[in-house]
């Protein structure tokens, strides 16, 4: 019989990237990342990963830690557990009760429709880490 | 023999002071800085439009409740399912019901969203406090600067 499970991509607890990354259906972060991620599908931050990125995706889940501007254009869920430094766009959002949070925050469909456009293009920024000068615009 | 009042505790939202209040009452002075405080809980069913809704207890927005004030300060947390339209600083947990509209900036210790919820825009800063110190509680409560 075919397997019909969707096929996830797993970044293990032992693996630190940097970098871009594109994905088209889901991911699961239990390591490191650093970098920027783009994808149509659902990204994963599990417990006790890091993600130190700009991500765009459709889905977003959140149960580790997360440091920079996240995009979904559907959902984004943080888990009692997660940490999140950074701005955040989603058309829906479900917070579970004990998760940090510290950054600007807009939700609602209103939301989702400026993904994508001109609009949301500078909330792709990963901010400094403390004690790095912060990136200068390019001319 | 009079009977042992069951107390509640309270932190004054002028000078951060701490206290304990029995648990029925609805307004009092703090004993460090003498201002008046209400402690019962803020429901608000209706449009509300003021300069700031204070309160040592929380501020509950009902489905047809509308906030339109520059602060909303409550001790014990905050409930929206209406609308709310301020800068919200919460000393409980803030929870954003689905059927809520959010606009306006968010301290508080912890953030419960439902789906559904819209939040236009706003500052968010959900962490749980760090350990107070004398000193810089008396830097916050007026000291004069510079």
């Amino acid at each position: 019989m075919a397997d019909t499970t969707p096929q996830a991509t797993i970044i293990g607890p032992d693996t630190h990237i940097k970098g871009d990354m594109t994905f088209e259906s889901t991911a699961r972060l239990l390591g490191t990342f650093e970098g920027k991620i783009t994808s149509k599908g659902e990204l994963q931050v599990a417990s006790g990963a890091t993600c130190r990125a700009a991500v765009e995706a459709t889905k977003v889940t959140i149960d580790g830690e997360l440091e920079g501007n996240l995009l979904a254009r559907e959902r984004v869920e943080l888990t009692a557990k997660a940490k999140v430094k950074g701005d955040m766009v989603a058309a829906r959002l479900v917070v579970a009760e004990g998760a940090a949070f510290v950054g600007h925050l807009t939700v609602g469909p209103e939301a989702a429709k400026s993904i994508g456009s001109a609009d949301a293009a500078p909330a792709v920024v990963v901010p400094p880490r403390a004690g790095e000068p912060a990136p200068q615009p390019k001319k | 023999m009079a009977k042992a009042q069951a107390q509640r505790g309270v932190r004054c939202y002028h000078c951060r002071h701490r206290f304990s209040v029995g648990a029925k009452t609805q307004s009092t002075v703090c004993p460090s800085c003498n201002k008046s405080l209400v402690v019962e809980d803020v429901v608000v069913t209706t449009l509300k439009a003021v300069r700031k809704v204070q309160t040592c207890g929380k501020v509950v927005v009902q489905k047809k409740g509308h906030i339109i004030a520059s602060l909303v300060d409550a001790g014990e947390g905050v409930e929206v399912v209406g609308v709310m339209e301020a800068s919200v600083v919460s000393g409980g947990p803030v929870r954003i019901g689905k059927t809520a509209r959010w606009k306006g900036d968010c301290r508080a210790p912890a953030l419960a969203a439902e789906l559904g919820c819209v939040i236009t825009s706003g500052f968010f800063e959900i962490q749980e406090p760090a350990p107070e110190d004398g000193a810089g509680e008396a830097a916050a409560v007026g000291a004069p600067s510079g």
